[in-house]
C-alpha cells in the first residue's frame, strides 16, 4: 500500500480552481521534491495530503484512508511543516517538547538531543521569541525525533540559514535512506538538486512532471558546442551554460538524437542536473515541441 | 487525563489563574483596613474578569493553533480535548470561588460580606448568562454556514448538529430562567447544561469549523475578548435585573415554602422588602447578608423579637446600618441586663453589645443608668487576656 496516493483530485477556492485532475503516488523512502511557480498549487497539494483541505472531486488516500475523515487513524504517522503556522502560546520550547514526546509513540530522545546539541538551540526560549527560521528548525527537529513515516515540508529552505539548510537536508536525506519519505516543496531547485530522488512539477494547476531523477538524467545528454554540426540547428535543444573551457553546453533528449549521425565527438559525459532538465522543459513547454519524455 | 497534551498546553495555566482568586481574597481581607473596604468589590470584579479573560484567551489560542493541533490530532481528539478543558476549567473555577467564600466566611470580616453580596447578586447569574450568550452568538454565526457548505464543506457541520445544538441552548435558556424563579434543582440543572453545552458549542463550532474560526476572529481575538465582555455586559446586566425583578414579584406569593422564598430572595433581593414573618422564616439562610430591606419599622420591635427568633445578624445590621432610635436602644440595654444569660448564649453578643452602645446618637445624652454599663464595655476586637 502506498502511503500517499491521489487520484483525479480537484480543489478550488471560491470558484478559483487551484488543483485540477491531479493524480500521483509518492514513492516510499524517497526524497521527493515538488516544484512549481508561485500559486501553482504546491502548498494546497500538501495541505490536501495532510487532510487540512477537502477536495471537491477525486480520491485522497493517506495510508489508505481519507485524511479529512473524522476517524482518520494515522495522524501520528506523518508530520506537516509549513511556514504559516501561527502559534499562539507563550510556552517555551521545552513545554512543547514535553507535549510532543507524549504524543508520538516512536519518539526518540537521542535523535532530538543530538540535533539540539549540534544546532545549539536553547529549549528555555519562548516559542513566540523565535524567528521564522528557528521555529521551522524546531519543528524539523520534532518531526525527525518523532520517527514518523513521512514528512510534508512546505518551503522550509527559504527561511532557514545556509548552514542550517545543509544540516537539515542531510538529516532528511538520511531519514529517507532509513525508509522515511519526504515530500518537500520549493521555488529554488538548486537547494535540493543533489538531494532529490523524485521530482514533481506543477504548472497551471496540473502535474506536469512525475519522474525519478535518475531516470530523467538518463533521458538526456549534454553536448559540447560545435555549430558546424546540424544538431545545433534543431529547436528541441537548449543551452544550459558553459564548461570550464568556456565552451557552451547544450541539453537534448537522448531519444531525439539517436538517429542523428556523428555526434560522438559532441558528447560530454556530464550528467544533466535537475535545473538543466527544467531549462529544456520550459523551452519545450513554450510550444515549440512536445515533451514526451517528461509527461506525467 | 492530567498528563494529556491539552491539559499541559491550555488547562494548567487556566487552573493556576483561577487558583489565584483564593489568596487574593484572603490577602485583601488581611491587609485592607475597614475604611477601605469599599475598594473590595472593584478588585474582586477585576480578578473575576481576569479569570474570564484567561479562559477566553485559551479559546483564541486553541483557534490560532488549530492547524498545528490538526497536524498531530484528529478533529475528534481536538473536540474531546476542548470539551474536557472547558469542563475542568469551569468546575475548578466554581470550586475555588466557593472555597474562597467559605474561607472568608470563617473570618466573618467585611470582605466576606462584600464577597457574599458580589457572588449572590452578580457573579453567578452573570457567569452562566455570559457563557450562554457568547455560545449563542457563535451558534447564530454557525447558522450562516450553509452557503459555505454548498461550496464543498459538507463534512464540516451537518444541519442536524446545528439544530441539535440550538435545541440544547434554547432548552437551557428556558430552564435557566425558569430555574431562577421556581426551583433550585432547575437552576442547577440548567447551569450544568449551559456549561456542558458551551463545551459542545465551542468544540464543534470554534474548533471543528475552520471557516467559523476565521469568521469569529473579531469575536475571539485579544481585543475582541474585551469587546465581547462589553457587549455581553450590556445584554447580561439588564437580563439579570429582569430576572431579579421577576424573582421579587413571585416572592410575594404566600404559598411559597421557606426554601422557595430563599431562592427567590437570593436573586430578587434588590427589589424585595421582607415582611416580619418572611424575615423570621428565611433569616437562617441569609447568614451574613449585609443589609436586609424590611417593610416594617424595626425600632418598634422589642428585644424578644431578636432573641427568640435568633435574629442576631439582623439586629447587628439594624444597629450598624439602620437608624436605631433611643427608645429602641434603651429597651435593648435594659434587656441586656435583665436577660444577660440568654444573650450570652449567642457568640455575637459581645459585638452586638459593643455596636449597640456605640449606636447611641451623639446628639442625645446617654441616661445615667446605662453609663456604668457602657463603661464596662470592651471592644470585642481586642483580645482578652
Amino acid at each position: 500500500m502506498k502511503e500517499i496516493k491521489l487520484k483525479n483530485i480537484h480543489k478550488s477556492f471560491n470558484k478559483r480552481t487551484v488543483l485540477e485532475n491531479i493524480s500521483l503516488e509518492v514513492p516510499q523512502g524517497k526524497f521527493c521534491t515538488l516544484i512549481g511557480c508561485n500559486g501553482a498549487g504546491k502548498s494546497t497539494l500538501l495541505r490536501v495530503i495532510a487532510g487540512l483541505e477537502k477536495c471537491e472531486k477525486g480520491e485522497v488516500s493517506t495510508f489508505g484512508e481519507d485524511p479529512t475523515d473524522l476517524k482518520f487513524k494515522h495522524k501520528k504517522e506523518f508530520f506537516f511543516i509549513h511556514e504559516g503556522y501561527q502559534i499562539n502560546h507563550d510556552g517555551t520550547l521545552l513545554d512543547f517538547l514535553k507535549i510532543y514526546r507524549t504524543i508520538y509513540p516512536h519518539w526518540s530522545n537521542s535523535t532530538f538531543n543530538k540535533i539540539l546539541k549540534e544546532r545549539k538551540i536553547s529549549l528555555k526560549k519562548k516559542y513566540s521569541s523565535l524567528s521564522r527560521g528557528q521555529r521551522m528548525q524546531f519543528f524539523i527537529m520534532v518531526a525527525l525525533a518523532a520517527n514518523v513515516k513521512f514528512m510534508l515540508l512546505d518551503e522550509i529552505t527559504s527561511v532557514i540559514d545556509i548552514e542550517g539548510q545543509k544540516f537539515y537536508l542531510d538529516l532528511l536525506k538520511d531519514y529517507t535512506r532509513n525508509g522515511g519519505t519526504v515530500l518537500i516543496t520549493t521555488n529554488i531547485l538548486s537547494d535540493l538538486n543533489t538531494y532529490t530522488d523524485h521530482l514533481f512539477l506543477m504548472q497551471d494547476k496540473e502535474l506536469k512532471i512525475d519522474a525519478p531523477v535518475a531516470d530523467m538524467a538518463e533521458m538526456f545528454v549534454i553536448l559540447k558546442e560545435n555549430f558546424h554540426h546540424k544538431v545545433f540547428e534543431r529547436e528541441d535543444i537548449a543551452s544550459i551554460g558553459k564548461d570550464r573551457d568556456g565552451k557552451s553546453l547544450f541539453l537534448i533528449s537522448r531519444k531525439k538524437i539517436q538517429d542523428t549521425e556523428n555526434i560522438e565527438g559532441l558528447l560530454t559525459g556530464y550528467k544533466p542536473s535537475l535545473e538543466d532538465i527544467l531549462i529544456l522543459y520550459f523551452k519545450l513547454k513554450e510550444g515549440i515541441l512536445e515533451s514526451e519524455e517528461l509527461a506525467a | 487525563m492530567i498528563s494529556s497534551w491539552w491539559f499541559q498546553l491550555y488547562t494548567k495555566k487556566n487552573l493556576l489563574s483561577s487558583a489565584l482568586i483564593c489568596p487574593v481574597l484572603i490577602l485583601l481581607d488581611l491587609i485592607i483596613p475597614d475604611y477601605l473596604q469599599v475598594i473590595v468589590i472593584p478588585v474582586l470584579g477585576g480578578v473575576f474578569f481576569w479569570i474570564i479573560f484567561k479562559f477566553f484567551n485559551t479559546v483564541t489560542q486553541m483557534r490560532d493553533n488549530y492547524e498545528l493541533l490538526l497536524n498531530s490530532f484528529t478533529v475528534k481528539e481536538i473536540i474531546r480535548a476542548w470539551f474536557f478543558h472547558s469542563f475542568i476549567t469551569l468546575l475548578f473555577f466554581a470550586l475555588i470561588l466557593h472555597l474562597s467564600y467559605f474561607i472568608l466566611g470563617l473570618t466573618e470580616g467585611m470582605v466576606f460580606l462584600q464577597f457574599q453580596s458580589f457572588i449572590k447578586y452578580f457573579s453567578f447569574p452573570y457567569i452562566y448568562l455570559f457563557f450562554f450568550l457568547l455560545s449563542f452568538i457563535q451558534l447564530l454565526i454557525a447558522l450562516n454556514i450553509p452557503k459555505e457548505m454548498e461550496r464543498g464543506k459538507k463534512s464540516i457541520l451537518s444541519f442536524r448538529s446545528i439544530f441539535g445544538l440550538a435545541g440544547i441552548y434554547i432548552s437551557s435558556l428556558i430552564n435557566f430562567i425558569v430555574g431562577i424563579v421556581f426551583s433550585l434543582l432547575g437552576f442547577s440543572f440548567s447551569s450544568i447544561m449551559i456549561i456542558l453545552g458551551m463545551g459542545i458549542v465551542f468544540s464543534t463550532l470554534s474548533v471543528r469549523t475552520e471557516f467559523l474560526a476565521r469568521r469569529t476572529d473579531s469575536l475571539f481575538a485579544f481585543k475582541g475578548t474585551f469587546r465581547g465582555i462589553y457587549y455581553n455586559l450590556i445584554v447580561c446586566i439588564p437580563s439579570f435585573i429582569v430576572a431579579a425583578y421577576l424573582s421579587s414579584l413571585s416572592f410575594e406569593n404566600s404559598n411559597l415554602n421557606k426554601e422557595q422564598k430563599v431562592m427567590r430572595y437570593e436573586l430578587g433581593s434588590p427589589f424585595v422588602s421582607l415582611d416580619r414573618q418572611s424575615l423570621i422564616d428565611i433569616h437562617p439562610y441569609l447568614d451574613g447578608a449585609i443589609k436586609v430591606s424590611v417593610n416594617f419599622d424595626m425600632n418598634h420591635e422589642f428585644p424578644e423579637f431578636f432573641l427568640e427568633n435568633k435574629l442576631m445578624k439582623v439586629l447587628y445590621s439594624h444597629l450598624r446600618y439602620g437608624k436605631p432610635n433611643t427608645d429602641f436602644l434603651a429597651r435593648l440595654y435594659d434587656d441586656f441586663e435583665v436577660r444577660e444569660e440568654e444573650w450570652k448564649k449567642f457568640k455575637d453578643y459581645p459585638t452586638i453589645r459593643y455596636v449597640a452602645f456605640n449606636a447611641w446618637p451623639g446628639s442625645e445624652e446617654l441616661p445615667e443608668r446605662f453609663i456604668k454599663q457602657k463603661k464596662s464595655l470592651r471592644d470585642p476586637a481586642t483580645k482578652e487576656d
